[in-house]
């Protein structure tokens, strides 16, 4: 799918130096020097200078929509809000609309820089999310902060804190995410939360890290 | 660029973990806290990748500011993903009592041991060792930082896509009798 050749470095067809527009650029330049300045030039300057920004910008624009759908489906509840539902969203469901352009040749080779950065600042924003849906208490006592500029005393902090059930909450998750089940009066993991906990481990292992303190 | 250069680009969180393994193993190291040493090898990753671009694609990858901005566009996105990722495993509970289960301990056990006063006591001595707030005769005071901005963002996200959540007055203000 890649070519060998420039991948970012080439101008939309367009917007090219061969392009019309870009050839009236000396007399209109000369017209504004004349006029000392001239609006259309200027629009025409800005316009140009928008545009002609190569295909990866797009991809910006596209994780921004497809960002809005999965704010619109959150919203109204449509989908269950989970990690599946959000890579079907922002990952594969804009992956096949690519791919439908792309096969369909409505769609040039050099958009897959626009796609790879969808792709990119998708993974970014799942990769965030659990800070976002889980209600990280860091963020809580920042946000806390936030609010009383005045001060808060650190035991009133710690006072606060049982309005969250510190790991129930999170045990249900889990449950209802599938990656443990409940197993004489405890918990056990499941093959998918064997298979996360697992790669979490080589993880830590390969970096030399103990238990984190969490 | 070419496809290995993108690839190379792609790749930037599996170099973040090599360079973030071989620097958690010098001793010199082992004392700065884990966040900020992760945060500054991964800064320096994304300037080496760059350089490594910039030495094997040529002049026109460093000539031109579209290519190294797109290099550095998903050399930056890479290290945000490989940070988030090692934050999961440093502090996220969900993990730590999936990691405590595959070591065949009891999650009830792990719940009585784990105290909600506890947890935010490891967080609040965290945020102040890392100077995002400031305490003063046992006040806390907000500090502008890095992670309050980062804490609003993710507030203003919290309030977009779980307004419901917002509907009960206790959750905005903890402290709100």
């Amino acid at each position: 799918m890649i070519s060998h050749t420039s991948i970012v470095s080439r101008v939309p067809r367009e917007h090219s130096p061969k392009n019309g527009s870009a050839k009236k650029h000396p007399s209109t330049a000369r017209r504004a020097v004349e006029n000392e300045f001239d609006l259309g030039y200027a629009t025409e300057i800005v316009t140009t200078t928008v545009l002609s920004l190569e295909e990866w910008w797009r991809g910006f624009f596209y994780f921004l929509c497809f960002f809005a759908v999965h704010v619109f489906l959150w919203r109204k509840s449509s989908l269950p809000k989970s990690f599946v539902s959000l890579i079907a969203v922002l990952i594969l469901l804009p992956t096949a609309i690519y791919l439908v352009f792309f096969v369909s040749g409505l769609m040039a080779a050099e958009w897959l820089s626009a796609w790879l950065l969808h792709c990119v600042l998708a993974a970014n924003y799942i990769a965030a999310y659990p800070a976002i849906a889980a209600q990280s208490p860091t963020i809580q006592i920042l946000n806390s902060l936030h609010r009383h500029p005045e001060g808060i005393p650190w035991s009133k902090v710690l006072e606060s804190c049982p309005v969250e059930k510190a790991l129930e909450d999170r045990i249900d998750e889990l449950v209802s995410a599938r990656l443990i089940a409940p197993d004489n009066g405890d918990y056990r993991l499941t093959r998918k939360g064997y298979c996360l906990a697992r790669a979490f481990e080589i993880f830590r292992n390969t970096l030399g890290l103990s238990e984190g303190s969490g | 660029m070419s496809a290995w250069g993108v690839i190379f680009l792609l790749l930037a969180p599996l170099w973040m973990a090599i360079c973030h393994a071989i620097v958690l193993r010098i001793h010199r190291f082992k004392t700065v806290p884990a966040v900020p040493l992760t945060a500054a090898v991964c800064m320096g990753v994304v300037f080496l990748q760059w350089l490594t671009l910039a030495l094997t694609e040529g002049a026109r990858f460093y000539r031109s500011a579209t290519p190294s901005l797109f290099a550095f566009c998903l050399a930056i996105l890479g290290a945000h993903f490989y940070f988030h990722v090692f934050n999961m495993s440093e502090s996220s509970r969900r993990i730590r009592l999936l990691r405590q289960l595959l070591k065949k301990k009891s999650l009830n056990e792990t719940s009585k041991a784990y105290t909600p006063q506890g947890m935010y006591e490891i967080r609040l001595n965290r945020l102040v060792s890392w100077r995002q707030v400031t305490l003063r005769n046992g006040i806390l005071y907000p500090t502008a930082s890095v992670l309050s901005l980062a804490a609003q963002i993710l507030l203003a996200l919290e309030k977009l896509l779980f307004p419901e959540r917002f509907s009960d007055p206790h959750h905005e203000d903890p402290e709100a009798e």
